[in-house]
């Protein structure tokens, strides 16, 4: 899969998992991990929210994410990086 | 020692009460993945010496402890898909604690090697060592002792091509 279409179904079961914690959208990108295979670098952005981001929710829609990943025939690994609201990066 | 490299991880984050700086950021993300590595080869050496006090001053069960490498844990969890060692599948504790440790091992190796500013915030690696802390205690709690066990010989023992 290319990473428009990776961003697609991330964007999709992200909302679903994560709509209530104020998910907005994904930024994806490829990456390569120390051993040389490639990952898919993916930033999860979030918009204020009332209800904190459960650690327990992200990692079971990353989880999903993989699965559905797989399930199309694709092996790279989703990493996905949570960015909170909040203040600018140091 | 993992919940004290998670304490560890939590004091690095929120010691200064100023903005954390790039570098206590990258030494959080660092001590999170290690958090888990630490209980990876605590739950290998567990598995395939044993658990009780005894077993675990004894040189056989540093020995297992040691020989986890942190290559070894990336295929693991296909390793056992492969197997279908359990009819009723793989723990979903199981799938969680296998990836996480994947994604942390990737921010880690950015962290410790990528010049490129991290992008994450006090908050958001704050997150992250709630996930590292998450997954290993409901491995820990809820997957069985088969579960825990392949993983174990998936991580130390390779399999023969």
């Amino acid at each position: 899969m290319n990473e428009a279409e990776v961003k697609k179904l991330a964007d999709r079961l992200l909302a679903e998992d994560l709509g209530k914690y104020g998910f907005r959208e994904v930024e994806v990108s490829t990456a390569e991990d120390e051993d040389g295979d490639e990952f898919f670098d993916i930033s999860a952005y979030f918009n204020p929210s009332r209800t904190p981001l459960d650690p327990r929710a992200s990692i079971r829609s990353t989880s999903r994410l993989r699965q559905a990943l797989l399930d199309a025939g694709e092996n790279r690994f989703p990493n996905v990086l949570h960015i909170l609201p909040g203040a600018n990066p140091t | 020692m993992n919940n004290e490299l998670i304490k560890t991880a939590r004091r690095i984050l929120g010691a200064a009460k100023r903005k954390p700086s790039q570098a206590d950021l990258r030494r959080a993300v660092s001590t999170a993945y290690y958090a888990m590595f630490d209980a990876l080869a605590r739950i290998c050496a567990d598995e395939i010496v044993g658990r009780s006090p005894a077993k675990r001053s004894t040189a056989e069960w540093a020995r297992v402890y040691r020989a986890l490498e942190h290559g070894k844990s990336k295929n693991a969890l296909n390793e056992i898909k492969s197997r279908k060692l359990f009819p009723g599948g793989i723990d979903v504790n199981l799938t969680a604690f296998c990836e996480m440790l994947e994604k942390l091992k990737q921010r880690r190796h950015q962290a410790d090697y990528d010049p490129t500013p991290l992008k994450l915030k006090r908050d958001d690696v704050g997150l992250l060592i709630g996930q590292a802390e998450t997954v290993v205690e409901d491995f820990l709690g809820q997957a069985s002792v088969d579960q825990r066990r392949a993983l174990a010989f998936a991580c130390i023992i390779p399999r023969r091509a």
